[in-house]
């Protein structure tokens, strides 16, 4: 089972090695120009560097949080590489994060005396929704009149913001924070519980391994699933095939959303425990270097997640401690992902190889366009 | 109530900061319509935009003038799209996640730049653009003051979109940026270098946006803040697709977007009884509205985001 799970997550298998070389060549890269840029604001990049790797995995409190970080990275993540496989690129998921906590919050907040095996699971799946319906938007809109879903999702990203914003600061506000504005703790019947007290790594964690297995199997193990992936490969092709294109778009975009939505729920239940405006860091745009580093496959999402909790981590603690200038973890998620799309490109690949090879349909990169 | 509402929205103030607000974000459609009509999506514009805001700030602060600091800015959008140009013209990558990718990245870059440079003392107050009224023009009712009484940079933007109309519509070199995006390979058939169009209509693109970005740290704030352009890149994707490629359509829709802008502050800064949330949400409600609303009567260049390999 485990090595079938393996063997399925770094398909095709021509490209195995492939898929390992390239997102590692592509942190190499961008770590690489990163040290130009600290060395030129007068930092010794290798000391930062060595800095930033003892604070993410060096002491068991370190890797706690840098797993924890990783929780709503590989989520969110899944949230990108589950449309990209149907060919949609999710930018939406800061704001299906954002409505996702909102309602796993709301059954936080407003079911009591429920025991924590009831009232964890109800909290967890109105996140699900919560961020589903939120997906399930731009998918509609697509499949039924051809909007871009790039551009629905980002509307909907600041839309979602401003909601949450408003309630937070007016009807859901919690009376007796004077300063803050936020909302009431959640009981601990819908928090998600420690798992290992040292390292303060919450129950957050198994929520996001199940994701992570459930959607793999779901996209190489079912139906939809199936489905999913003609579509990715070429829409007219799927709808030739006698498959319901709109409706593998709106399903996508659904479990996607819902898994962004899980994303901002482990993050409120998990690490904060009350909703504010201000709790997500841009983990829905992190997201979409995680699901590509991740090569949109479930299993390289998790270690793609792990990867940026950890860079995260590191890059906060050495902003604390050093002085390094903020903005090194985004420049550094920017340029991987530069790099790794500048690596898959077929001009280079053929350059590499000296031989000219007819373009032939690659199922696990479905091309995006605007359409 | 309705004098109360047409004195809000309908004073000389309203209709003047609607323009204000429009005419980054018409430059910056400009660029995309002459980049996209070339076939090449650019949603990287935001981080152009900001690498624009920096760029312009900067290049005022040393300098010590708005105008270089306009050219710094232009450069530092150009330098950003000649990335994205390599990458997705050169090495024929997916247009766009390298768009995505250095959204991300610029974000970082920029506030990191600004931070190794500025340090975090108060921000300094560059040299910046002031209204300029224009002699006569300024003296009509009502258009005067509006549309000529602004900043210099608002009156370069009625001039950009004038000739990028006509550039498009009317000269040989407009004809070859819509044949390679509309067929490249027959445009390269008749000896147009595709990739050589598209370099320069991305890195125009580049220009423009960061022009746009100019607007922002040497028309409004006059210095420069962390993600600054709040967006309104992608707003600007949204009013080219509403526009249908057409640069004097986009002016039009910026000019509406920049009017949802300024209801939003008015909101704000009247108190009303609507929660300012709202206020600030109605320009991005009204892009999605008019986007549905639009939906299907656009028609998008045929070979936009598709990569040109030559065999």
């Amino acid at each position: 089972m485990f090595r079938d799970l393996l063997h399925q997550a770094f398909a095709p298998r021509s490209r195995q090695l492939q898929s390992l070389i390239l997102p590692l060549a592509a942190v190499l890269a961008a770590l690489v120009v990163g040290g130009v840029m600290i060395s030129l604001a007068g930092f010794k990049p290798l000391q930062i560097y060595a800095w930033m790797l003892d604070a993410a995995a060096g002491t068991p409190q370190g890797l706690g949080v840098s797993v924890t970080n990783a929780i709503p990275l590989i989520l969110a993540g899944l949230g990108v590489a589950l449309p990209f496989r149907c060919g949609l690129l999710n930018i939406g998921g800061e704001g299906q994060i954002y409505i996702g906590a909102l309602f796993a919050t709301l059954v936080g907040l407003s079911l009591h005396g429920l025991p924590i095996y009831v009232h964890l699971p109800l909290a967890l799946l109105a996140g699900f929704i919560g961020g589903g319906i939120w997906g399930a938007i731009p998918g509609y809109l697509r499949a039924s009149r051809g909007l871009n879903e790039i551009i629905v999702t980002i509307m909907l990203n600041y839309i979602g913001f401003w909601i949450i914003s408003f309630l937070v600061h007016g009807p859901m506000k919690d009376p007796e924070s004077y300063g803050y504005s936020w909302t009431m703790k959640v009981p601990v019947s819908a928090q998600l519980p420690f798992i290992i007290r040292v390292a303060r790594l919450n129950l957050g964690i198994v929520v996001a391994l199940l994701a992570a297995g459930v959607t793999h199997y779901l996209l190489w193990h079912t139906v939809p699933g199936f489905e999913m992936r003609a579509v990715g490969a070429g829409s007219q092709t799927a709808r030739f095939a006698g498959i319901r294109v709109g409706r593998s778009t709106v399903l996508s975009m659904f479990i996607g959303g819902g898994l962004a939505g899980l994303a901002g729920t482990s993050v409120i239940l998990g690490v904060q425990y009350r909703l504010s405006d201000f709790f997500s860091p841009g983990y829905g745009f992190t997201a979409i270097a995680v699901a590509l580093v991740g090569q949109t496959s479930p299993l390289g999402v998790v270690f793609a997640g792990l990867f940026f909790g950890g860079l995260q981590n590191g890059v906060n603690s050495a902003q604390r401690s050093l002085g390094i200038p903020m903005g090194v973890a985004l420049s550094l998620q920017g340029l991987i992902l530069l790099f790794m799309i500048a690596g898959q490109s077929l001009t280079l690949i053929r350059w590499l190889r000296k031989k000219r090879t007819a373009r032939r349909v690659d199922y696990s990169q479905p091309a995006v366009l605007l359409d | 109530m309705w004098i109360i509402l047409s004195q809000l929205f309908f004073s000389i103030d309203f209709l003047s900061a609607s323009v204000r607000f429009a005419m980054p974000l018409a430059s910056a459609s400009v660029g995309e319509i002459i980049s996209e009509r070339g076939g090449i999506v650019n949603i990287g514009l935001e981080g152009m935009m900001l690498a624009g805001a920096l760029g312009g700030m900067m290049g005022a602060y040393f300098l010590g003038d708005p105008w270089l600091g306009l050219l710094c800015g232009m450069a530092a959008g150009a330098i950003v799209a000649a990335v994205h140009a390599f990458v997705v013209i050169t090495l024929a990558a997916d247009q766009v996640v390298s768009g995505a990718a250095l959204n991300i990245a610029l974000l970082g870059l920029t506030n990191f730049i600004y931070r190794a440079i500025f340090g975090i003392e108060e921000r300094p107050i560059v040299a910046h653009f002031e209204p300029v009224a224009i002699p006569l023009l300024s003296r009509i009712p009502v258009v005067g003051p509006v549309f000529f009484n602004q900043i210099p940079l608002v009156y370069l933007t009625y001039g950009l979109v004038i000739v990028a109309a006509i550039f498009i519509m009317r000269t040989r070199w407009g004809l070859e940026v819509q044949a390679v995006g509309e067929h490249p390979r027959a445009a390269d058939s008749v000896g147009i270098s595709v990739s050589r169009v598209r370099y320069l209509t991305v890195i125009v693109c580049g220009l423009l946006a960061g022009m746009a970005g100019t607007f922002f740290s040497l028309g409004q704030l006059h210095t420069f803040i962390e993600g600054m352009t709040g967006g309104r890149g992608f707003i600007v994707l949204a009013v080219v697709i509403v526009a249908n490629w057409s640069p004097t359509r986009a002016a039009l829709a910026a000019l509406m977007f920049g009017a949802a802008e300024a209801v939003g502050l008015r909101i704000q800064a009247l108190n009303v009884g609507v929660p300012y949330q709202l206020a600030l949400a109605f320009p991005y409600l009204l892009t999605l509205t008019v986007y549905i609303g639009l939906a299907g009567r656009s028609r998008m260049p045929r070979a936009l985001g598709l990569a040109y390999i030559k065999d």
